[in-house]
């Protein structure tokens, strides 16, 4: 089983169409997009269109949340309007997790335990996102059943990271390489965490 | 968050019979089409981050 990865597009279509080139030459089994998709200060028009047609597994970041909440957030502000009835239709049927390959790998945006808005495997109270304690991690990591491993986004941060005997992967940002973090919140989410419980797919 | 490169990035992982593989990967594209649309959204930090990959100083 081989799964292509991308997360945090941002709406910048000329990184998304390179990515989506690299991958499909990667011939992966499957390709996971963890979300915060549309939300960014690029490309307002082909951005969703590209995401939705993928054929990509996909779940919904903080952002796609933000869009659904009125969130007056720079980013969503921007994107709202240039979204077609179809794609808000797409958008809010999207998961905020996902099982795959019988429960062996769990997809999130954030963390599993925290949220959209959690992150993972960073502590960025220093502003910079430096490497968590495994003990700070060990929580988050709640309710991923038996999988053995978890893809995550949000950070925008690359990392491979082995907690026990759980892998955890962020791919980075496709199209969003750095943002100025304020206060725990990246700048321009503008967002809540969400109410209730998760939504939760299982994909296979 | 600081990535550090303009790069693209995503990931592959596979299933190896030792365990999960991973691969974090970078590619090159034309990051002035990206600032561009940026700048003319009146976003010039983004811009800066598309084109280096750094948060712009100050």
């Amino acid at each position: 089983m081989k799964i292509g990865v991308i997360a945090d597009a941002h709406g910048n279509l000329a990184a998304l169409e390179a990515v989506r080139d690299a991958i499909t030459a990667a011939a992966p089994d499957l390709v996971v997009n963890l979300g915060d998709l549309v939300s960014g200060p690029f490309d307002p028009a082909g951005r969703a269109e590209l995401q939705m047609r993928s054929g990509y597994l996909t779940i919904a970041g903080n952002h796609e949340r933000q869009l659904q909440d009125d969130s007056q957030g720079a980013f969503d502000v921007l994107a709202r309007p240039i979204l077609t009835q179809e794609h808000w239709t797409w958008i809010e049927g999207l998961p905020a997790t996902l099982s795959l390959c019988n429960g062996d790998v769990f997809a999130c945006h954030g963390s599993p335990a925290g949220g959209d808005l959690e992150y993972l495997l960073e502590d960025v109270t220093s502003v910079r996102a430096t490497l968590d304690a495994d003990a700070a991690i060990r929580p988050r990591l709640n309710g991923i059943g038996s999988a053995s491993l978890v893809l995550c986004g949000h950070t925008h941060t690359p990392r491979m990271v082995a907690v026990d005997d759980v892998l955890i992967v962020n791919p980075g940002s496709v199209g969003m390489p750095c943002y100025r973090d304020r206060g725990g919140a990246p700048a321009y989410h503008g967002g809540r965490q969400p109410a209730g419980a998760l939504r939760h797919r299982r994909a296979s | 968050m600081e990535a550090g490169s303009p790069l693209a990035r995503y990931a592959i992982v596979e299933r190896l019979d030792a365990g999960w593989a991973a691969q974090l990967h970078g590619v090159p594209y034309d990051y002035e089409i990206a600032a561009r649309q940026a700048e003319a959204f009146g976003f010039p930090a983004f811009a800066h981050a598309a084109r280096r990959g750094r948060i712009l100083p100050g």
